[in-house]
């Protein structure tokens, strides 16, 4: 395991390096803009104050070079200090604090539904090739890449709400008894709050499955055609020769080679769910940061937007360093 | 017919004077052309490529000639009415308000139904397909190739210079490609041509990388070493002999991606962001309709669907071009015809 030691500090390492370059990159964004970037923080405001422009060239560094400003701007990021909203007078830190836990709950319910569902589907249809199972994933694949969120999740909205009246509309979900990481379904499974959990079980389920479509058709496919390979691999016909039982080659041998590129799209597709949750999020009133993006743009609210970016970018990149980690640990050969 | 258009176009071109610079234009390129030919039968011989092929050209037709379309009703609605088929005077128009009833139902005459101003939806969703096809026609043309010559360049010299343009590479890729997106048209002030910038901006890294893996191991073949030995330069063998053979999944990811740039076009104008009211944008009336979703459910869910033809149709033939252009199905297929 010693190996493994020395992957994660030169990964930890890279890493660093990233977190910058993304930081240099919404700094470019925000900060680097044509016409007076000091109006743009300003808010919706038609006509502005020449003292409060000044005010908040202070407050972001727009009077200085831009080397120091994002110096200054690295300081601030990670002490939290993210700007205030012109529109709600409030810290942006502080909505980001109170919105992001429904975003997430969102996105990992998703990305749990996604392996849950993608994975055994591309096992199948590989172990089955040509047959209707596989033709069923071709089609379910095909179709889950071409929709766009907002279509199905507007589907799904008028067809199970608006039809069957078989969940909510949306929203938030019941609080539990006692909240803990803010994430409710655990927190109602923590506290043995059933009825609260069934309710957010009802209110999560919609959106979480217009979200993670996209994600089941990539999976499927990509499960599909690594199981293939691996099917037709040497060591596979090795375990056959030798005589071992079929389902242990497959489950044993085969799928264990075949997870390994399905790891790193599960990484990927991280971001595609963070970035739908604000579709999502806003067609089922689910208030979270992707909502509060949304509702920024909407009322030009312009430091909460760069605050969401922000967000949504250090999140992912953090997702994909988790998942080089987990490849690492699945496969030696990364490594070294 | 094949034949007699052949011969017209020979005839014409030697009355022109170019008659032998073609002929012999297409002598060195014969085996293009044949390649050509077996691409086009191989893609003839899958019904969902055709079917995608299909939907990509009704989309572009669609786009181009919309407001013709709806001129060519227009024209036939008003003879209706003079002929006193129809009771009411119609015309399609995206713009015109109270057209019809407000929120009114598809109907003969409005077949998509209004929208809460008695805007023709029919009218808006066929205008708003010229939007889509504007932006993805610009964001694929201007996005990629920076990223192929990036890419190129980046796989070609290795070193520092592949390691720096990886590096930037990467930091546009740790963000999703909406969100980055999101933040660049707010930056820019919401509007058609910020979300054009700001997608075009986002498209070029995903090409880097394909380019520059597909180069890695393209130049490590003896056509390019023979080419360096007779001393080609860099730019000539980088352009005209590692370009030709790394090309394919760059057209099929740009044929996929014709599909996603309507897509996250429409998401963009659905967050807000995109083209400005009253412009007719799928995505935008889309999110238009949320409000309405129980009372007028079509409202939301036909511009949505237009949205999701146009990509699947784009993914159908992306997929399609890519058995067809990689080169040992296509072979595959020539033997099954009967070839050679």
């Amino acid at each position: 395991m010693a190996e493994l030691k020395y992957y994660l500090i030169r990964r930890v390492i890279t890493f660093l390096p990233t977190v910058v370059g993304m930081l240099f990159l919404v700094f470019l964004v925000s900060h680097i803009v044509p016409g007076d970037p000091a109006r743009l923080w300003a808010g919706p405001e038609k006509a502005v104050k020449p003292e409060v422009l000044e005010k908040i060239r202070r407050q972001y560094y727009l009077d200085k070079p831009w080397y120091v400003a994002f110096c200054y701007y690295m300081r601030d990021v990670f002490t939290g200090n993210w700007g205030k909203s012109p529109v709600t007078n409030r810290k942006i830190i502080d909505d980001i604090k109170t919105y992001f836990p429904a975003t997430a709950e969102l996105a990992i319910v998703s990305e749990l539904l996604i392996i849950a569902v993608g994975v055994p589907f591309g096992i199948v249809s590989a172990l089955k090739r040509d047959s209707i199972i596989d033709h069923v994933a071709r089609v379910f694949s095909l179709i889950g890449t071409s929709l766009p969120i907002f279509l199905t999740a507007i589907f799904f909205q008028y067809v199970f709400y608006f039809k069957l009246r078989l969940v909510p509309l949306g929203g938030r979900g019941v609080k539990p008894e006692v909240v803990r990481t803010g994430l409710y379904i655990l927190d109602s499974l923590l506290c043995g709050d059933w009825h609260a959990l069934l309710e957010n079980l009802k209110t999560i389920i919609l959106p979480a499955l217009a979200l993670s479509m996209l994600g089941m058709g990539i999976v499927t496919r990509i499960t599909r055609s690594s199981m293939l390979d691996a099917l037709g691999s040497d060591f596979v016909d090795y375990a056959k020769m030798k005589g071992l039982p079929n389902r242990w080659v497959i489950y044993r041998h085969a799928l264990k080679n075949a997870l390994v590129p399905v790891v790193t799209v599960l990484g990927l597709q991280f971001g595609g769910l963070l970035s739908g949750a604000v579709i999502t999020e806003t067609v089922f009133a689910r208030p979270g940061v992707g909502r509060y993006a949304v509702q920024a743009a909407y009322s030009l609210d312009y430091p909460a937007i760069i605050g969401v970016t922000l967000l949504i970018g250090l999140v992912y990149i953090f997702a994909n360093l988790v998942v080089d980690i987990l490849y690492a640990w699945i496969d030696p050969r990364v490594r070294l | 017919m094949k034949e007699k258009l052949a011969r017209g176009l020979n005839r014409m071109l030697d009355l022109m004077g170019y008659g032998e610079k073609w002929r012999e234009w297409k002598r060195k390129r014969r085996a293009m052309f044949e390649e050509w030919e077996l691409m086009y039968k191989a893609l003839k011989r899958s019904p969902l490529a055709k079917a995608g092929a299909a939907m990509a050209v009704v989309f572009f037709i669609l786009g181009i000639f919309g407001p013709q379309i709806l001129a060519l009703i227009n024209g036939l609605y008003s003879l209706l009415y003079s002929q006193g088929i129809i009771k009411q005077k119609i015309v399609l128009d995206p713009y015109k308000i109270f057209a019809g009833p407000r929120l009114g139902k598809p109907s003969l005459l409005h077949p998509f139904g209004c929208d809460e101003y008695g805007r023709d939806l029919f009218a808006r969703v066929l205008t708003g397909a010229r939007v889509s096809l504007i932006v993805s026609v610009v964001v694929i043309s201007l996005g990629i190739p920076p990223g192929i010559l990036l890419g190129l360049v980046s796989g070609y010299y290795g070193g520092k210079v592949d390691e720096f343009i990886m590096r930037v590479t990467d930091v546009f890729l740790a963000f999703p490609a909406l969100v980055l997106a999101m933040a660049i048209a707010a930056s820019l002030g919401a509007g058609l041509k910020s979300a054009i910038i700001a997608l075009t901006i986002v498209w070029w890294p995903s090409y880097v990388r394909l380019v520059r893996g597909q180069v890695l191991s393209a130049r490590e073949n003896v056509y390019v070493e023979a080419a360096r030995a007779i001393g080609v330069s860099n730019l000539r063998i980088m352009v005209k002999h590692i370009l030709p053979n790394i090309i394919s999944p760059v057209i099929v990811l740009a044929t996929l991606d014709f599909g996603t740039v309507v897509i996250l076009n429409a998401a963009l104008s659905f967050i807000g962001l995109g083209a400005q009211p009253p412009t007719p944008e799928w995505g935008r009336i889309v999110y238009d309709g949320l409000d309405y979703l129980m009372m007028a459910p079509w409202y939301s869910i036909i511009p949505g669907t237009a949205v999701f033809l146009t990509a699947l149709g784009f993914n159908l033939l992306g997929d399609g071009l890519r058995d067809v252009l990689d080169p040992r199905i296509r072979r595959s297929i020539e033997f099954a015809s009967g070839r050679e």
